[in-house]
């Protein structure tokens, strides 16, 4: 199976996002290590044809048809570099592991939403900084949830749900919901830093 | 009539806590643990832990996701979780709920009747006594 056609099993297997990483490097039709201490990354090189292209939703090229470079999980869960960053090896073990469950997991407990996970990576994206390594989780209605804590100390909970995305900052005991945009991801980022929003 | 249906304060009982709700190596369990509506927890007081995680092992573990352990508990701290919630005071109880399915009897099943809210779940999480009891404790001796 040509790397391409290995990559495109996975992306349809999990209907993953896809994080672009680079450009320029020679189609070598293998994939090789990323080496920024990402061990769960592979990255690969392929020349794109136009039907893959198409194929592969999710991912945005400047040229589409060039040689391009894209960093996959190796257990095809679709976390993206940032998230992967963020959560560790560790919690992308987790989320390989909450992407494989069916429904009924835990009595009525939902398959994990993809749409929960592309909500996940574009909040990492956002560069939220905890202080320290948080926990993914899956809850029943297949949405992700994130629990760290904030800079002041108290436990920080974010749920990605299909209405939005949930807060509770144990700090300032404020929760809510924020929309899944760059705005509704920088506010989540000051409860992170024990700011009242 | 209705307190019939009632545990006493002073029974104790086991929750389990299954693999996506429990992070054991950041020591991190989902603060949405108990959400919803007939929360399914283990009498203590008719069951040993031994005898309860076999029954958890027998009807929650799945190929790809296993039960990994229990919080207890008691009865009146439920209760108090539910009386003292201060965004809404809520009257929680257990009531025993003992299954009888072939193959899947459970005399020491109960249920939290009332919807529980993310709130008062987080409260009843930090109400768990810790360590958490491990699985793989059980799972060993099988």
């Amino acid at each position: 199976m040509s790397t391409l056609q290995n990559l495109c099993t996975m992306t349809a297997v999990a209907t993953a996002f896809i994080a672009p990483v680079t450009q320029g490097h020679a189609a070598t039709n293998q994939p090789r290590t990323l080496k920024i201490g990402q061990p769960h990354l592979q990255v690969y090189d392929f020349q794109l044809s136009a039907a893959a292209a198409t194929f592969i939703n999710g991912i945005v090229f400047d040229n589409p048809f060039a040689t391009a470079t894209v960093a996959i999980p190796a257990k095809a869960t679709g976390l993206s570099l940032a998230a992967s960053d963020a959560l560790g090896a560790h919690g992308a073990d987790r989320l390989a592991s909450f992407a494989a469950l069916e429904d009924g997991w835990a009595g009525d407990g939902r398959a994990m939403r993809f749409e929960s996970l592309s909500a996940l990576n574009a909040f990492f994206s956002e560069g939220p900084e905890f202080p320290s390594v948080p926990s993914v989780f899956l809850l029943k209605d297949g949405s992700l949830q994130v629990v760290g804590e904030s800079a002041s100390g108290g436990a920080v909970e974010i749920d990605f749900r299909s209405d939005g995305i949930y807060y509770y900052s144990e700090s300032t005991d404020a929760e809510g919901l924020v929309e899944p945009t760059s705005a509704g991801y920088q506010r989540l980022a000051s409860v992170i830093k024990g700011q009242e929003i | 009539m209705a307190d019939v249906d009632k545990l006493d304060g002073a029974e104790e009982v086991l929750r389990a806590i299954l693999q996506p709700q429990w992070d054991p190596a950041l020591g991190r369990i989902s603060p949405s643990l108990f959400e919803g509506a007939d929360v399914s927890l283990s009498r203590l007081a008719l069951c040993t832990e031994d005898e309860i995680f076999t029954m958890f092992f027998r009807d929650l573990d799945k190929p790809d996701r296993l039960v990994m352990g229990a919080g207890q508990l008691s009865v009146a701290a439920i209760e108090a979780v539910g009386a003292n919630y201060q965004e809404k005071p809520t009257t929680l109880w257990v009531a025993p709920d003992p299954v009888s399915d072939i193959g899947h009897e459970n005399p020491a099943h109960a249920v939290i009747p009332p919807k529980i809210s993310r709130g008062l779940s987080r409260k009843l999480v930090a109400e768990m006594g810790q360590p958490f009891i491990e699985a793989q404790k059980y799972r060993a001796e099988g």
